[in-house]
């Protein structure tokens, strides 16, 4: 249901931008990968759809492109 | 003729004795066979370790200490630590040159179904490490992910637990199919708290705690029992009784019927699990459960969480929301651990 998915993740960016949260959206990385993978191996498990180690891995790697702006405009630790 | 009148009854003392020792007897049979159940489970490694609890501040949350294996969906050692978070052992207090990272989400952040090493932030922080955006602080992400968490239990989350780790980040998973639907008491259910508008301010409700079983799963006797149930694998295994005898009797939709409709579901799982697959690949990975009915055991929510446009059709969903694994003639995907 691709069309409603968007409808959400559109709304979610919109509600993000609206009070100033950096939003990401996993989901171009995730369906990039599907394409690529072409089912060879999956990133949800069908039981129950949760992700699988290669599923992790993929939202890992998007998080971390996206974090590293999102880290540099975070106040200090020290 | 003296002594022949009818016979006396044995003194009360000793009657007391016999019946003590009895009860002794019975005790002590009781607790061989209960040490010997426990040992021969765990000689053939049967455990069902318990991984949630009842809590007043966030409601049901992961149980402090908990260990064991995941085999629901995937297959994964599970450790819950000292605070009650999927995650090694974090202290409070912010090492000194540390970036943290807080997660906050469901069942997709709390990851029971890989092992903690390959869960995405678990990947993150390794991934993070000499991020020059950083500035030379080292990345520490901290997991407060618990299954079927919707916003307003991530909130309670955040302002209960998660503050007091000092997070210099805070990142929410937020799960399309359900978050939302978490935070209905009418689409969900009670058993956990919610935000209600009241004159269009958000106030808590608590309600759950005042059921019974909340009560006492609250109380310092549920403190107990979790740690006897953690403890041992009969008490585990006498736990799952009650569920175990209403599956009996309430048969897993999920699973065909026996006999001749097996093959009749064969046939319909095949054609539905090449059907499923094209549709995943189509929506790609988005959202999940838009794209894959959940688990027939919540068959309850399946019309909620169709796919396909139009009224669900329920014979339909039941064959195509059966697990995958079961079917005899899937092809097990290659590099796939379940």
């Amino acid at each position: 249901m691709p069309w409603f998915s968007a409808t959400q993740r559109r709304h979610l960016a919109e509600r993000s931008a609206a009070l100033g949260l950096p939003f990401v959206d996993l989901s171009p990385a995730l369906q990039a990968e599907a394409r690529r993978l072409e089912g060879r191996e999956l990133l949800y498990f069908p039981a129950n759809v949760h992700y699988t180690p290669r599923g992790h891995r993929v939202v890992a790697e998007a998080l971390a492109r996206a974090l590293e702006t999102v880290a540099a405009a975070a106040p200090g630790a020290e | 003729v003296s002594g022949s009148g009818p016979p006396r009854d044995p003194p009360p003392v000793r009657g007391r004795t016999r019946r003590a020792a009895e009860l002794g007897l019975a005790a002590a049979a009781l607790l061989v066979a209960a040490a010997g159940s426990e040992l021969a489970l765990r000689a053939l490694g049967i455990a069902y370790p318990p991984f949630y609890r009842t809590s007043a501040d966030v409601g049901d949350s992961l149980l402090p200490g908990s260990e064991g294996w995941w085999t629901q969906e995937g297959r994964a050692h599970v450790r819950i630590n000292a605070d009650g978070m999927r995650d090694r052992d974090h202290d409070v207090a912010r090492p000194p040159g540390t970036f943290r990272i807080a997660v906050l989400g469901d069942s997709y952040a709390e990851a029971f179904q890989v092992e903690q090493g390959e869960a995405f932030w678990a990947v993150l922080e390794r991934a993070l490490r000499g991020c020059p955006r950083l500035d030379g602080r080292r990345p520490e992400l901290l997991n407060f992910g618990v299954a079927g968490y919707g916003t307003t239990q991530q909130l309670l989350m955040l302002q209960r637990r998660v503050w007091k780790y000092a997070p210099d980040l805070v990142l929410l998973l937020f799960t399309t199919g359900n978050d939302v639907r978490n935070n209905s008491k009418t689409l969900q259910g009670g058993g956990r708290p919610y935000l209600r508008l009241v004159d269009g301010e958000a106030v808590l409700d608590t309600s759950f705690l005042d059921k019974r079983s909340s009560r006492w799963r609250t109380s310092r006797a549920g403190d107990l029992w979790y740690a006897a149930l953690q403890r041992s694998r009969l008490l585990q295994v006498l736990a799952q009784a009650p569920r175990a005898w209403r599956r009996l009797w309430e048969p897993d939709p999920a699973r065909p019927a026996p006999g001749p409709p097996i093959r009749t579901g064969w046939r319909r799982g095949r054609s539905r699990r090449s059907r499923s697959g094209a549709s995943r690949r189509r929506c790609g990975a988005t959202t999940p459960a838009c794209c894959w009915p959940p688990a027939a055991r919540r068959s309850r929510w399946i019309p909620t969480l169709r796919c396909g446009r139009g009224p669900p059709r329920r014979s339909g969903w039941r064959t195509s929301s059966t697990r995958i694994d079961d079917w005899p003639h899937s092809p097990r995907p290659r590099g796939s651990r379940s």
